[in-house]
């Protein structure tokens, strides 16, 4: 065996890894929503490529490195639940990507990730059995460390999944009775769909009847996902003369979804 | 007996003359067609356009008359078929004398139901001031004067 010793700078990026994964992970968890979709999906990508090189490191690294999934300092069943956990990663996000095209894959993707709860949660206990002869300062010092990057990568990520879950129905409310310039024949959403939702509207250009936007009287309303993003993409274009961003179309349809 | 046929001929073959191409067309039934039309204009009866035609709209709906009427590619490409397959023939009869009558202004008209020689001729009756009423609009407004537009049926007068 060679007298390889890690350096300081691989044990901080193991912390960061940690963040890195933890981060990743609590904000899938959070934003399975609907409304925070475009975000889960984000994170799922990022947890494939961070599992990827995750494994990518392990193959490169030499074998007393903390990166080594072979490092023989580590206990076996300790070894063995780091390739579980990571192989649970890996399967998460995949069956996410899978369950994206096939929807019916959902609950397998919601199956498997509920696993990899409680594994990141067996991985937590082991560490801290394992390690357990430490002196306890450093065993609080090393897992702050390890924390206090998680906490700070998860907040930034949770941040935008936040401000989306809250979309501003007033600010959709604005934004649909607003009066925009790019097309004269319609210079607002309230020119086909009137300023009473609850009314039918009327297409400003060729009259025909169009059904009450409010879902209160037109419970239909809503109901297809593919159409509302039909609809939204068309409709930015042909009022507002560009494509919706998606706070103005989550603040839209939290204004509309309520009335 | 062969006189009383010659002029049941000819009162028949008259009568079958009068009754023009785009008098009674078929009606849109496919469901997706419908409702994907009908959600913004009538359900115009594909006869009432040629193929090419048909296939230059439903080839470019993100600029639709001056709207975005963006379908997904399998949406449009499904619509299109059941448009292509019930389209008029690219030629009609009286085309030619029509054309000369109501020359196309450009390229364009050729999209446009409304600015089709047969259908010029067939509204050369109608006054502005019979356009421009608010339940009217605008000519391509069918439903307004012939109740039974999207059921293809044109002739009622």
């Amino acid at each position: 065996m060679t007298s390889y010793r890690p350096s300081p700078w691989e044990f901080r990026l193991v912390h960061w890894g940690h963040a890195l994964f933890i981060g990743c992970f609590a904000v899938a968890w959070f934003s399975g929503d609907e409304d925070t979709y475009a975000i889960h999906l984000f994170v799922g990508w990022l947890a494939i490529i961070l599992t990827a090189l995750r494994l990518l490191l392990s193959r490169v690294s030499p074998e007393r490195s903390p990166f080594n999934l072979k490092r023989p300092a580590w206990k076996r069943v300790f070894r063995y639940g780091i390739w579980g956990l990571l192989a649970l990663f890996a399967l998460t996000g995949l069956s996410g990507l899978a369950a994206d095209h096939w929807s019916r894959l959902d609950h397998l993707h919601e199956a498997i990730a509920n696993i990899t709860v409680w594994a990141l949660v067996a991985h937590v206990a082991l560490a801290v059995v394992i390690y357990a002869g430490r002196p306890l300062w450093t065993k609080a010092q090393a897992s702050l460390r390890a924390m206090i990057p998680g906490a700070a990568v998860g907040l930034c990520l949770l941040l935008p999944a936040v401000s989306v879950a809250a979309a501003d129905s007033a600010a959709g409310q604005a934004l649909f009775f607003a009066q925009h310039t790019a097309n004269p024949a319609a210079p607002s959403c309230t020119s086909c769909h009137t300023t009473n939702l609850q009314q039918p509207g009327q297409h400003v250009k060729t009259g025909r009847s169009i059904e009450p936007m409010a879902p209160s009287v037109n419970p239909r309303r809503f109901t297809d996902p593919g159409k509302v993003a039909e609809r939204l993409e068309r409709d930015c274009n042909n009022v507002i003369g560009r494509a919706c961003t998606t706070a103005e179309a989550d603040n839209l349809m939290a204004f509309l979804r309520a009335q | 007996m062969r006189r009383l046929l010659a002029g049941f001929i000819l009162i028949a073959s008259t009568t079958a003359a009068m009754a023009g191409p785009f008098d009674r067309v078929e009606p849109i039934r496919d469901p997706l067609t419908r409702k994907e039309c009908g959600e913004c204009h009538m359900v115009y009866p594909a006869g009432l356009l040629p193929a090419t035609a048909w296939q230059t709209i439903m080839g470019d709906l993100a600029h639709h008359y001056g709207d975005n009427a963006s379908l997904s590619p399998e949406k449009a490409a499904a619509i299109l078929a059941v448009l292509q397959r019930q389209a008029r023939p690219e030629h009609y009869r009286k085309e030619e004398k029509y054309a000369r009558r109501y020359p196309p202004q450009s390229v364009e008209d050729a999209l446009y139901i409304t600015r089709a020689p047969w259908f010029r001729h067939k509204h050369r009756k109608i006054k502005a001031t019979e356009w421009q009423n608010p339940k009217v609009k605008t000519p391509s407004n069918c439903t307004a004067c012939h109740q039974g537009a999207e059921q293809g049926w044109f002739d009622e007068d």
